[in-house]
C-alpha cells in the first residue's frame, strides 16, 4: 500500500489539494446521505427503475454528487496542467534553469504530461459518481480533460510550440461541435419518446457510430496535440525571455491582485522581478504618457489570422450541425410550421446568437478600446457650433468601426437573402462574414498604438477619478 | 529645446490657447503665469502630449509632437509632466512609485535606489515611504509627485503649479533650491505654472504671461521689470497679469463707490 502511494503522489499537484477535494466530497456525501436517509424516512424507495417513480429522487441527489465531483475533477485538471510546469511558476523555471536539468530527465516537481496515475484518479472519479447511472460517470472524466487541455493548450500558443496549441484548439473546437451534436441527437430521441412519436424512423441512426468514432478520434487527436506539444516545449527548455516575461507578468499581476488584501504598511520588495512590465503603475498621467507603455498587440499578425479563423471555424461547426440536424429530422417534428420557413427562422435566430452577437461585441470592444481613454479634442457641442463637424484625425477612429457593421450587415443579408435557398451553404456565409469582422478588428487601421502615439485626441483624466481604490488607469494599460 | 507654432485650442465653443508661439532654449526656466482660467494648464497639456491641439503644433528637440509614433515616442523620454492633481497608484508605496518611474527612464539601478533615498530625505518623507499612499496627505502625495518627477532625470520638466497642492515652507524651499540647481548644473528646461508672482522671481529665467489666451509677454525677469518701471517683478507682474487687481481692492473698501 505504501508503494502505491509512493508511485500515486508523483501526480500530487499540492499538499493541500488532496484535503479540499477530500472535504469538498464529504461534504457532497454528506448531503447525499442526509437527502437520502430523510426519503427513505418519508418512505420513497431510494432506488427503482420504474418511470412511475416520479420525481426520481434517487437520481436527482446522485447528480448533485455527480455535479460535486466533476467540480473536484475540473480543479484537478487545472492543478495538474499547472501545478508542475514551470512556465506556471517562476520561482521553479529560474531554479530549474540553474539546474542541469534537461528533457527527458523527470521534473522534479512530477510531469506535466498525462501517466498512468492520471488513470487511476480518473478512475476513481468515475467511480464515485457511478450510482447515478447511465453515461454519468464519464462527467468527471471530462471535466478534468477539458480544463486541462484547455491550461495545456494555452501555454503551447504562449510558449510553444504554437502550431501544436491551435491544432488542439481546432481539435478541441471540432470535438465541442461532434459532442453537441451527439447530445442533440439523443435529446431527440428523448423527445420522441416523450411525445410518442410515431413517424418514420429517421436517418440519424446510421449516423450515431459514425459520429461516435468522429468524436473520439477528435478528442484522442487533441489529447495527442497536447502530450506532443508538451514534450517538444519541454525538449526546448529553457525558453525565450519572451516567454518567460509573458507569463511572469501574470504571475505578478496575481501578486499585486493578494497585496491589495495586505495592511496598509508592507515592507516593500525591490527586487527587479516585482516591477518586471509593471511599468503602467507609475500613476495618472504617467501610465499613459509612460514612454515604456505599449498598447501593440500581444499576438502576432499570423496568430491573429489563425485566432480569427478559429473562431470562424467553431462557429461553422456549430451552424453546419444544427443545419445538418435541421435536415435529417423528419417533416413530422415541425408540426404545424411550413418546414423551410420554420428551419431558416431557426437559423437565422442562431447566426444571431453566434455571429450577428460576437460581431457586434467586437465592434463595442473596438470602440472601448481607441475611445474610452481618447476623447475627441473638442467636444461634440463646441464641434457643431464651431463647424468643425469632421475632425480627420481623431475621426479616422470610426472607419474601421464602420467597416465592420457594413461587413456584418452585407454578410447577413447574403446569409438571409442570396443564399436563403442553399441552406447548405449558410453556414460558410455566415462564419465567413464572421471572420471578416474579426479580421477588421484585428487589423483595421488605425491600430491602437498608432492611435495612442499619433491620434489628434485629448486624454481623458475623468475614468480616473470614478473609482477611487479602482486603480482603473493601471488595469486599463496593463 | 521647446518651440511652440500658433497653438489654437478650445474645448468647446470659447477658445483658451489662441495663436501661441514661444520658443523656449534648452536650460531656460519658464514660468507660465496667469488669472485663473486663462489657458495655463492646457498649455502645459498641450506641450506635455495630454491633448492635441486643434491648430498649430509643438516641437521638442525638433522633434513634432504626434508627427510619427517614433518621433512622439523620442519626445516622451525627453520629457515629464506632473499635472497639478496627479493621481497616485494608491496601492503602491512612495518608495516603490519612485523606483518604478526610474526603471519607465532606464535610470540604472545603484544610481536610482541612491536617488530614492535623497528625495525622500530632502522632502522629508522617510517615514512615510514604506506605506501605501493611499493613506499621504495632500502634501505628501504632492511632495512624492514632484519626486517622481525628479527621479526620471528626464531633460524637459512640466510642472503644473509645483509649488501650490499643500506643500509646506520647507518643501517649497527644497524645491526652489533643486529647480535653480538642475537648471545650472545639468542643463534641464523646465516650464511651469504658478499663480503667485512672488515665487516667479526666485526660479524663472523667463516669464510667460498669459491673458486670455494669448502670450501677452514673454521675456526675462529684468525686462519685465525694464518694460514696466518698476522696483521688482512682483510689482511688474501685478501690472502685467492682474492690472485691475489693486483698484479693485481699494473699491472694496469703498462700497459707495461700486457701480
Amino acid at each position: 500500500m505504501k508503494r502505491f502511494w509512493t508511485w500515486l503522489r508523483v501526480i500530487n499537484p499540492a499538499e493541500y489539494a488532496v484535503g479540499v477535494a477530500g472535504l469538498v466530497f464529504l461534504t457532497a456525501a454528506m448531503i447525499y446521505a442526509v437527502t437520502m436517509g430523510v426519503f427513505w424516512a418519508m418512505g420513497y424507495p431510494l432506488h427503482s427503475d420504474s418511470p412511475s417513480i416520479t420525481p426520481s429522487y434517487w437520481l436527482q441527489t446522485s447528480r448533485l454528487l455527480t455535479a460535486f465531483v466533476s467540480f473536484c475533477a475540473a480543479i484537478y485538471g487545472a492543478l495538474r496542467a499547472t501545478h508542475s510546469h514551470p512556465m506556471h511558476n517562476p520561482d521553479y523555471y529560474r531554479w530549474l534553469s540553474s539546474t542541469p536539468w534537461k528533457y527527458p530527465l523527470p521534473l522534479p516537481l512530477g510531469p506535466v504530461t498525462l501517466c498512468w496515475q492520471d488513470a487511476v484518479c480518473m478512475a476513481v472519479f468515475a467511480l464515485l459518481v457511478a450510482p447515478a447511472g447511465g453515461f454519468f460517470w464519464l462527467a468527471p472524466v471530462v471535466f478534468a480533460l477539458v480544463v486541462y487541455i484547455i491550461i495545456t493548450l494555452r501555454m503551447l500558443i504562449h510558449g510553444g510550440p504554437y502550431w501544436l496549441g491551435y491544432a488542439g484548439l481546432f481539435g478541441l473546437a471540432a470535438s465541442a461541435s461532434v459532442g453537441w451534436r451527439v447530445g442533440m441527437i439523443e435529446s431527440g430521441r428523448v423527445f420522441e419518446q416523450l411525445t410518442s412519436y410515431s413517424g418514420e424512423a429517421s436517418p440519424r441512426t446510421g449516423d450515431e457510430l459514425l459520429l461516435a468514432v468522429l468524436l473520439l478520434t477528435f478528442v484522442a487527436l487533441t489529447v495527442v496535440a497536447t502530450q506532443v506539444g508538451l514534450k517538444l516545449q519541454l525538449r526546448r527548455f529553457p525558453w525565450s525571455a519572451k516567454v518567460v516575461e509573458i507569463f511572469e507578468r501574470q504571475t505578478t499581476a496575481n501578486t499585486r491582485a493578494n497585496n491589495t488584501r495586505a495592511n496598509n504598511t508592507r515592507t516593500t520588495n525591490t527586487q527587479p522581478r516585482q516591477f518586471h512590465r509593471e511599468f503602467a503603475a507609475v500613476g495618472w498621467p504617467m501610465s499613459v504618457l509612460n514612454p515604456k507603455a505599449d498598447a501593440r498587440p500581444v499576438y502576432s499578425a499570423l496568430e491573429r489570422i489563425v485566432i480569427c479563423s478559429l473562431a470562424a471555424f467553431t462557429v461553422f461547426l456549430i451552424l453546419n450541425g444544427i443545419v445538418a440536424m435541421l435536415r435529417m429530422m423528419p417533416d413530422e417534428m415541425f408540426a404545424n410550421m411550413e418546414r423551410r420557413r420554420s428551419s431558416a427562422g431557426l437559423f437565422d435566430m442562431l447566426s444571431l446568437y453566434f455571429v450577428g452577437f460576437p460581431c457586434i461585441g467586437l465592434l463595442v470592444v473596438r470602440l472601448i478600446k481607441h475611445m474610452a481613454p481618447f476623447a475627441s479634442p473638442i467636444n461634440p457641442w463646441g464641434r457643431l457650433r464651431t463647424g468643425r463637424w469632421f475632425i480627420a484625425g481623431y475621426d479616422r477612429v470610426f472607419i474601421t468601426p464602420l467597416l465592420m457593421l457594413a461587413t456584418m450587415l452585407l454578410g447577413f443579408v447574403a446569409t438571409r437573402h442570396v443564399l436563403a435557398f442553399v441552406i447548405a451553404l449558410q453556414p460558410v456565409s455566415a462564419s465567413l462574414t464572421l471572420l471578416a469582422v474579426a479580421l477588421l478588428y484585428a487589423f483595421g487601421p488605425p491600430d491602437l498604438e498608432t492611435w495612442r502615439l499619433t491620434g489628434r485626441h485629448r486624454l481623458r483624466s475623468d475614468l480616473v477619478y470614478l473609482r477611487k481604490r479602482g486603480d482603473v488607469r493601471e488595469h486599463f494599460w496593463n | 529645446m521647446i518651440q511652440v507654432e500658433h497653438v489654437w485650442h478650445h474645448y468647446g465653443v470659447a477658445p483658451v490657447l489662441r495663436d501661441v508661439c514661444f520658443h523656449v532654449p534648452q536650460g531656460e526656466q519658464v514660468c507660465v503665469i496667469g488669472p485663473n482660467g486663462m489657458g495655463k494648464s492646457t498649455l502645459l497639456g498641450v506641450l506635455a502630449g495630454l491633448l492635441c491641439p486643434v491648430e498649430g503644433r509643438v516641437k521638442i528637440d525638433g522633434r513634432t509632437r504626434g508627427a510619427s509614433p517614433e518621433d512622439e515616442q523620442a519626445i516622451r523620454r525627453q520629457v515629464y509632466y506632473l499635472p497639478d492633481q496627479p493621481w497616485l497608484p494608491s496601492l503602491r508605496t512612495g518608495r516603490e512609485l519612485l523606483v518604478a518611474v526610474g526603471q519607465v527612464y532606464d535610470i540604472p539601478s545603484r544610481r536610482l535606489f541612491d536617488h530614492v533615498d535623497r528625495l525622500l530625505t530632502l522632502f522629508d518623507l522617510q517615514q512615510q515611504a514604506d506605506k501605501t499612499t493611499s493613506g499621504y496627505s495632500n502634501g505628501q502625495k504632492h511632495k512624492i509627485g514632484i519626486s517622481a518627477a525628479l527621479i526620471s532625470e528626464a531633460p524637459v520638466l512640466l510642472l503644473d503649479e509645483p509649488f501650490g497642492g499643500g506643500l509646506d515652507p520647507a518643501g517649497i524651499l527644497a524645491l526652489k533650491e533643486v529647480l535653480k540647481r538642475l537648471a545650472k548644473n545639468q542643463d534641464i528646461t523646465v516650464v511651469m505654472t504658478t499663480p503667485v508672482p512672488s515665487l516667479v522671481a526666485e526660479v524663472a529665467t523667463r516669464v510667460l504671461v498669459l491673458r486670455e489666451g494669448k502670450v501677452a509677454d514673454y521675456a526675462t525677469p529684468q525686462a519685465l521689470i525694464e518694460q514696466a518701471g518698476t522696483a521688482t517683478l512682483e510689482e511688474a507682474l501685478q501690472q502685467s497679469v492682474f492690472p485691475e487687481t489693486v483698484e479693485n481692492i481699494d473699491r472694496y473698501f469703498r462700497p459707495e463707490e461700486t457701480p
